[in-house]
């Protein structure tokens, strides 16, 4: 079944357009991916989900609800957590407290709980901690709990990135080129976790340049060029489709 | 136990127990004042610092939240007889809705047009207290703002002296400083900073930036308004005067001089910035200038402030530094 | 007929704030900090005049251009001191140090000149002009004329020469800038002074219209960083529009509410703008948020 699904999305800025007609679908516990050339319109494609940008045409949906005029909040809150190409951590907050933003829509105390530290707002805490812990384990970031996120090496700070979104416990995931800049060793690791991700039964959507990492992990690949989507297919469709290649594979140097 | 690990557990009993004995040293009335008037501002500088520090939001206007809270508490003490607890609480409620109305609109601007639209309502605040004579009596100001008194049933204690009333600001202050920490260390704490961090991350996340700037101003300019309140009890007396822009500078200043997002720092910097001009006051006239000059030289050679320089105090005393060259 | 007399008398103040905010937008876009104490330059270029054609009784063309002189004096120790050394600090720690500046220019013209208000000569004689109902006031039209003049002769010089093309380079991108051969470090005095000279001009035409005190910097100063937000930081020319704007609210406050409220009128004028345009009038920027 489609978790996410758009339906002729597209997005025109000052009468460019960038994003066009695009219908695109996620199974649901499946890792789905969106590939194309730079400039293609991934990064606009994930906006769009996400909530950032109004499209000017077509519809975003979500577990067979429209989304498509809900806030990048709200949106989060259904359960779509997302990185970003460029980091964008809290530089200046702890690791730990980087990922206990991610439990933002999980836990409910307010600036008044807050203020008197009333009990409940103290065990909601502890636990919020305990499980926060748990994530940054898993993403191998548990020893750095206490350091200034800005302070992390660059494969860490990318791995923030990720345990971040998944401390929302979110239904999908929307990875922005996460294996850029990472060496071939933290590339393997990477695949092994998007993979466990999926296997934690999360939906993975992900942008990604590097062919090998896509054309290894992924179930269903989506090929975007020049704001349209070209194809659609399984890693092996996509490999010998014709389109694609002249379009992207072609002009690769990977 | 090492030095540095009993420093660690008693520093904060320690500081309190100089903090409530200090009336009893002798210490002139006029320094009560000073200190009084260092320990509202303290306040006051915090809760610039939950908008600015924590969250990003600039406010070139704090002073008007001030002002408000400082009238609603006087206009309620003088004219309606309300006691001290409920009227400074409504000065700090009131202050709040102010808040909140200037929030709204302000979350469309960033940055400086934010800055600027809060001092245009500093300015716009401090000519309806100027003219809104029915109220706020004009340039005369308010007269006659009794101390608080508390009744124990055998006996009244009343606060009118400075060494009584300096115990009324320190335990404001000290749940001032509780009340910050509190929130800063809680999911609304968290989903404040990264809004000043990031708000397009924030939103990722889930964190309604909208109403969390709105939280941070409501919460803010109420702390502002008791801050401003306390102010119309130590003097007694009010006017415009008080509440004039450059006193929203100065705030901004004590801030940033005890450095941006820190607590220590914003009570160290209230403090001093309140004390240098009383300090200098034997230079005479020459006094503000070097006051002026203060600012700068501290911006400059103490970039982080006198937050800055209280945290390296602190673990030096802690043993801190010693295990980091080890560690090296 | 009183609306037309006060558009008159706002176009002129706002001539004036719009110089003061000139000075504004010229450092913010140079240095990328507000200047809170440009409002102080204005009161050192009013003083310095005083006492150079009051005090030392020299005549006028002989002490406006030694007081412009002096204030561009303290414009580079200003910028030596508190704008130098911080030129990689923090954006709001370079705004405070800048207040910081303030209160001491301030201070020290107090100590100099006390706090009373001074009666300022007028330049350009006392014989109001009647033309019909209205009265026109010589040292206001002046203040307009000398206001757009300096506007365009700064314009002229920005575009057109190479000193005024290397300083606006260097406003867009320093590093840019340095590659092109630009000497950038003396571009940026050179804005710095600039910005000090014209101050010292819009703070000698204000003051013999305007209760002048030694204090004045804070409240010139507020209604220049106003009019220069209200035009839009990044275009020099809305510092102008700001300030005309700002002036004439202020000025049509007076007919249509009360006096006492001129200028918490304009603020509102200024409020009402911010929420509908929040990035200034004349800002060309789009407010598309980059993700």
């Amino acid at each position: 079944m489609a978790l996410l699904e758009t339906k002729d999305l597209g997005i025109t800025f000052d009468g460019l357009v960038a994003l066009e007609g695009v219908d695109f679908s996620a199974e649901e516990g499946k890792i789905t991916a969106v590939i194309g050339p730079n400039g293609a319109g991934k990064t606009t494609f994930f906006n769009l989900v996400a909530g950032f940008y109004t499209p000017t045409q077509g519809s975003v949906s979500f577990e067979g609800k429209e989304i498509t005029s809900l806030k990048a909040y709200q949106r989060a809150e259904a359960g779509i957590a997302r990185t970003f190409q460029n980091i964008n951590l809290f530089k200046d907050m702890s690791v730990m407290d980087n990922a206990l933003v991610g439990l933002h829509c999980r836990s409910k105390s307010n600036i008044l709980s807050a203020m008197f530290r009333t009990p409940g707002q103290r065990k909601e805490e502890k636990q919020l901690r305990e499980e926060v812990m748990e994530t940054l384990e898993f993403m191998g970031l548990a020893e750095y709990a206490n350091e200034k996120a800005g302070s992390l090496s660059y494969g860490m700070q990318k791995n923030l990135e990720i345990a971040r979104a998944l401390a929302l416990k979110p239904k999908v995931v929307l990875l922005d080129e996460p294996a850029s800049g990472l060496n071939t060793q933290d590339l393997d690791e990477l695949s092994k976790r998007i993979l466990n991700i999926r296997d934690k039964g999360i939906t993975v959507v992900l942008i990604e340049h590097k062919m090998d990492v896509v054309m290894s992990i992924s179930d269903h690949i989506a090929v975007l060029n020049f704001g349209k989507k070209i194809a659609d297919g399984t890693p092996e469709e996509i490999r010998s489709n014709h389109e694609v290649i002249e379009a992207y594979l072609g002009k690769e140097d990977d | 136990m090492t030095f540095g690990k009993i420093y660690e557990k008693t520093r904060i009993w320690i500081l309190l127990l100089i903090a409530v004995i200090l009336p009893l040293t002798g210490i002139s009335n006029y320094w009560l004042h000073v200190l009084n008037i260092g320990g509202i501002f303290a306040i006051c500088t915090l809760s610039l610092n939950l908008l600015t520090g924590c969250t990003g939001l600039f406010s070139v206007g704090h002073i008007a939240f001030y002002g408000i809270g400082s009238y609603t508490a006087a206009v309620l003490a003088t004219r309606f007889g309300v006691p001290f607890l409920p009227a400074v609480l409504c000065g700090g409620l009131l202050a709040m809705v102010f808040g909140v109305v200037l929030g709204m609109p302000a979350l469309r601007l960033k940055g400086l047009y934010l800055a600027i639209s809060t001092l245009a309502f500093g300015e716009i605040a401090y000519r309806v207290f100027l003219n809104w004579e029915d109220v706020t009596n004009g340039s005369r100001g308010i007269l006659g703002i009794k101390a608080p008194v508390l009744n124990l049933g055998f006996t009244e204690i009343n606060f009118k002296t400075y060494d009584t009333y300096y115990y009324i600001v320190l335990i404001f202050l000290v749940l001032m400083i509780i009340f910050m920490r509190n929130i800063i260390y809680s999911r609304t704490g968290r989903a404040l900073l990264s809004i000043r961090e990031s708000e397009i991350a924030a939103q990722a996340l889930g964190v309604n930036t909208v109403r969390y700037k709105i939280i941070a101003f409501a919460a803010s300019a109420f702390f502002a308004g008791v801050a401003g309140a306390l102010y119309a009890y130590e003097v007694h007396f009010i006017s415009p005067e008080s509440f004039v822009s450059t006193e929203s500078t100065t705030v901004l200043a004590m801030m940033v001089v005890g450095g941006i997002g820190s607590i220590p720092g914003s009570i160290a910097g209230a403090f001093a910035l309140t004390m240098i001009p009383e300090l200098l006051r034997s230079a005479g006239d020459v006094r503000l200038v070097l006051y002026g000059a203060a600012i700068v030289v501290i911006i400059i050679f103490a970039p982080k402030g006198l937050g800055g320089a209280i945290e390296w105090l602190d673990n030096l005393l802690m043993g801190k530094h010693k295990k980091k060259v080890e560690e090296d | 007929m009183q609306i037309i007399q006060q558009l008159i008398q706002g176009l002129s103040l706002g001539s004036i704030y719009g110089l003061i905010a000139l000075g504004y937008v010229l450092i913010y876009q140079a240095w990328g900090v507000l200047n809170f104490a440009q409002g102080d330059i204005c009161a050192i270029g009013a003083f310095a005049l005083l006492v150079m054609h009051v005090e030392c009784g020299l005549p006028i063309y002989v002490a406006m251009p030694l007081a412009i002189i002096i204030s561009m004096i303290v414009g580079y120790i200003i910028e030596f001191l508190s704008f130098r050394p911080l030129q990689n600090a923090k954006n709001m720690n370079r705004l405070i140090a800048t207040i910081g500046v303030g209160i001491c220019i301030r201070n020290l013209l107090r100590m100099i000149f006390g706090a009373d208000a001074f009666a300022f000569p007028s330049y350009f004689g006392d014989q109001p002009v009647k033309i019909g109902e209205l009265i026109l006031v010589p040292q206001n039209l002046w203040n307009t004329v000398i206001g757009f003049g300096l506007v365009f002769l700064l314009n002229l010089f920005l575009k057109k020469t190479r000193v005024g093309k290397s300083m606006r380079a260097t406003a867009q991108d320093k590093e840019a800038a340095r590659l092109m051969g630009i000497n950038v470090k003396a571009s940026l005095t050179g804005t710095f002074v600039m910005a000090a000279a014209i101050g010292a001009v819009a703070g000698m035409l204000l003051a013999p219209v305007y209760l002048f005190n030694a204090n004045i910097g804070a409240t010139i100063g507020t209604k220049g960083y106003a009019a220069a937000v209200l035009g839009g930081l990044d275009y020099f020319s809305g510092a102008m529009v700001g300030g005309i704007i700002l002036g004439i609210a202020e000025c049509l406050a007076v007919v249509f509410g009360s006096s006492a409220y001129q200028s918490a009128i304009a603020y509102i004028v200024l409020f009402l703008v911010l929420i509908l345009k929040p990035s200034g009038l004349m800002s060309k920027k789009k407010a598309v948020e980059k993700v």
